[in-house]
């Protein structure tokens, strides 16, 4: 469990949930998933997460009132909004309620793993009020410059700071 | 005006009955020009006939006075012809003149005299108290000696206080019509009687040539109504009629003469029981009022011909223009239900874009991951039955694409505007599988409750999707969070009736009954154009069928349409691609 970084992903789609999950794990992530935003928020209060990808359009709990909930429980988390749906308003809602980025399905994977490098930079900046030059200093150490290795070594920074 | 090529019974009026346009232009325009024409006409022909009346009547009266002036001048000059004879007879009979019995050449000079002062004295004769003539000068010398104390007039002068006499025409012993002027001279007792006779038609050429209205004929009656006097036309003595009551002031009467109208003034002498008759012939008479008559009739039908081109040259235009104007109304309608219906395909075409997408995002994340699979780095094992199964999930994933695209595709069919018999369940069943999607993801319950008859209504299937989408839509916003719609079918009148329910936030009565009209909305600005209700409720009344609503703030609103049956199911009922081929 160490070393991966814990990520929830929240889909109604049950294939698209079990595909995507399998192909982040290979990829080096912790993956849990839930198909309903009550389950989500339920299994957040459990478990920390440290980025989430949520769908808007769900049977049950609204995705933004999802979104809401998950900042308010954690509001380190950085939650992406993945949706098929998709407009500007709902966008500049769900950033106004403190989501990280706002991709539309079918998302392309390099794209998707960009934001939640981004997503994750940001994380560890506000939990260790690090600022952009700190993160690039622990990043060009390493000399290994894919996402999985970025993403690697912010994690084990976060680690190691506690 | 062009020919309407759509032939189906579009009214001018979504809101009114379903009449043809050109039988309601037609109806107006009859109406209208009924209308126009009674108003125009009645005052004139009221006011014609008004004023034809009191003209015709001062006219008549008019005439009746001069008739009546006409007779009484001239009673005027014969009563006083007759008192001048009187007087002529009166003043050769003095004591002092002619002396009784006269001598030599007395009666032959009195009577010279007397022919001196007017030619209608035939003759003179002088009777003794006893009545016999004893002295005669003229023309019947066969009568002297005669006894004449039995005639009327001898009794007659001899009883009167007045001492002279006019008697009226008779034909006495002489056998020819004349009448007689007497004056008595009274001495001890004994009054001597002087008598001239006078000539009636010498008398009645008098009265005649005396001024006359032009065509008028005058003569004298007695008081039996027998003529003294000979007129021009007719020789006729006696009037068919009751003899005349003699009365202070002139008559005037309207009679019958053998087959010819007359108009008469009578109008009683002073001197004698006669009365002076001036007659016209009606036709004559009332000439002027006959032509007053055709001069109004001709002005009126003029008027009035004027009247019918004006009223019927301005209907004319006016329902022409009005013609014109629902034309355009109609042809900005069509296109206000176009721009409508495009703008719920708009949102269709919305509500299926999402949902391809998530068929979409299978197909790539299975394919990724079969890449994935067969990518070293990842080492992972390759297992023929993983990828048959990630294939297999692509594959779905297609097919759900391809239901998707098709339930769009039925929903953009190529307009048909004549109405049709459509099986509402059906249809509805449709739309609702089309928004499926959408209320699951709002959390709103949808249930059906069709009737199990078959709910087969005469209307345009693409008109109807977009009422129904509508109605739906609307019943959705009445929620804020989760809820339930009912959509109920049932046959009822010979109807077939659609409900709408919803139990979400309802609307108050004042909000109701704005509910239908065009641009009233509840959302707020940019959500609604407020469109939606007024067009669902135009399609449904042209159709013939008409839509109503219930609703109780807080409890919920119901939208119900009833729709015209086809009576009789049709056959080659339209079928829905891929349904029931086992028909064909």
């Amino acid at each position: 469990m160490s070393g991966k970084i814990t990520i929830l992903i929240i889909d109604d789609e049950e294939r698209f949930l079990k595909t995507l999950s399998e192909r982040l794990e290979m990829r080096g992530f912790d993956v849990t998933t839930a198909s309903n935003g009550s389950d989500a928020v339920r299994i957040a209060s459990e478990k920390e997460f440290e980025l989430a990808l949520l769908d808007l359009k769900m049977p049950g709990l609204d995705g933004e009132q999802v979104l809401k909930l998950l900042k308010e429980n954690d509001p380190y988390i950085e939650v992406i909004i993945l949706t098929g749906h998709g407009s500007l308003e709902s966008a500049v809602n769900c950033s106004r309620l403190g989501s990280h980025g706002y991709l539309q399905k079918p998302c392309e994977t390099f794209e998707l793993l960009q934001v939640l490098k981004k997503a994750y930079k940001n994380r560890v900046r506000n939990k260790m009020r690090m600022d952009e030059d700190g993160i690039n200093r622990l990043v060009g150490q390493s000399g290994d410059e894919t996402e999985e290795a970025i993403l690697r070594i912010l994690k084990k920074a976060e680690e190691e700071a506690g | 005006m062009q020919k309407k090529t759509s032939g189906a019974s579009a009214s001018i009026n979504p809101l009114s009955s379903g009449q043809s346009d050109s039988a309601y232009f037609g109806q107006l325009k009859a109406r209208l020009r009924w209308q126009l024409l009674t108003a125009y006409a009645l005052p004139l022909l009221l006011l014609a006939l008004y004023f034809h009346y009191h003209y015709t009547a001062t006219l008549r009266q008019g005439i009746d006075n001069q008739l009546k002036s006409t007779a009484e001048n001239q009673r005027n000059t014969v009563d006083l012809f007759l008192q001048e004879r009187v007087s002529n007879l009166k003043s050769i009979f003095r004591t002092d003149v002619m002396h009784i019995p006269p001598p030599g050449q007395e009666m032959e000079n009195a009577f010279a005299d007397l022919k001196h002062e007017s030619s209608t004295f035939v003759d003179l004769g002088l009777f003794d108290p006893q009545g016999r003539l004893v002295s005669y000068q003229g023309p019947h010398t066969q009568l002297v000696g005669k006894d004449y104390s039995s005639e009327a007039w001898f009794g007659e002068i001899q009883s009167s206080e007045r001492n002279y006499i006019i008697s009226d025409v008779y034909l006495g012993f002489r056998g020819k019509p004349h009448f007689i002027i007497a004056v008595k001279r009274t001495a001890g007792g004994r009054s001597w009687v002087l008598r001239a006779s006078v000539d009636p038609e010498k008398f009645g050429q008098f009265v005649k040539s005396s001024y006359l209205v032009e065509d008028a004929e005058a003569f004298i009656i007695n008081s039996q109504g027998t003529r003294q006097t000979l007129s021009g036309t007719d020789d006729m003595p006696d009037e068919n009629r009751p003899p005349p009551v003699r009365t202070p002031e002139t008559q005037i009467v309207e009679m019958k003469v053998s087959d010819r109208h007359y108009l008469k003034a009578i109008t009683w002498l002073t001197e004698n029981n006669w009365a002076m008759v001036v007659r016209i012939e009606t036709d004559k008479a009332f000439a002027p009022i006959r032509k007053a008559r055709i001069v109004s009739v001709g002005i009126v039908i003029i008027a009035l011909i004027l009247i019918v081109l004006f009223v019927f040259r301005n209907t004319n235009s006016l329902v022409h223009k009005l013609e014109q104007a629902t034309e355009a109304k109609q042809h900005l309608q069509h296109q206000l239900f176009n721009a409508a219906k495009l703008a719920s395909v708009g949102e269709m075409a919305a509500g299926v874009a999402h949902e391809i997408n998530n068929p979409l995002a299978i197909i790539y994340e299975e394919a990724s991951m079969m890449k994935d699979i067969i990518n070293p780095q990842f080492n992972r094992e390759i297992k023929m039955d993983d990828i048959r199964e990630r294939m297999e999930a692509i594959i779905e994933a297609t097919m759900r694409g391809r239901t998707i695209t098709r339930k769009l595709l039925a929903f953009a069919r190529p307009h048909e505007p004549d109405p049709e018999p459509t099986n509402m369940n059906l249809l509805i069943s449709r739309i609702l599988e089309s928004r499926e999607m959408d209320f699951k993801v709002s959390n709103i319950e949808v249930e059906t409750d069709f009737t199990d008859d078959l709910a087969v209504a005469m209307v345009n299937p693409n008109q109807m999707d977009q009422v129904m989408l509508n109605l739906l839509n609307n019943a959705k916003d009445a929620f804020d969070g989760p809820g339930k719609v009912v959509v109920r079918s049932r046959i009822n009148d010979g109807m077939v009736e659609i409900e709408v329910e919803d139990n979400g936030r309802g609307m108050p009565p004042d909000v109701m009954e704005k509910i239908f009209f065009p641009f009233f909305t509840t959302k707020s600005v940019g959500k609604g154009t407020g469109l939606g209700l007024s067009i669902s409720y135009g399609i449904i009344k042209t159709l013939g069928g008409n839509m109503d609503v219930k609703s109780r703030p807080g409890e919920g609103t119901t939208f119900i349409i009833r729709l015209p049956m086809q009576k009789t199911p049709p056959c080659g009922e339209r079928q829905l691609p891929g349904a029931d081929e086992n028909d064909e």
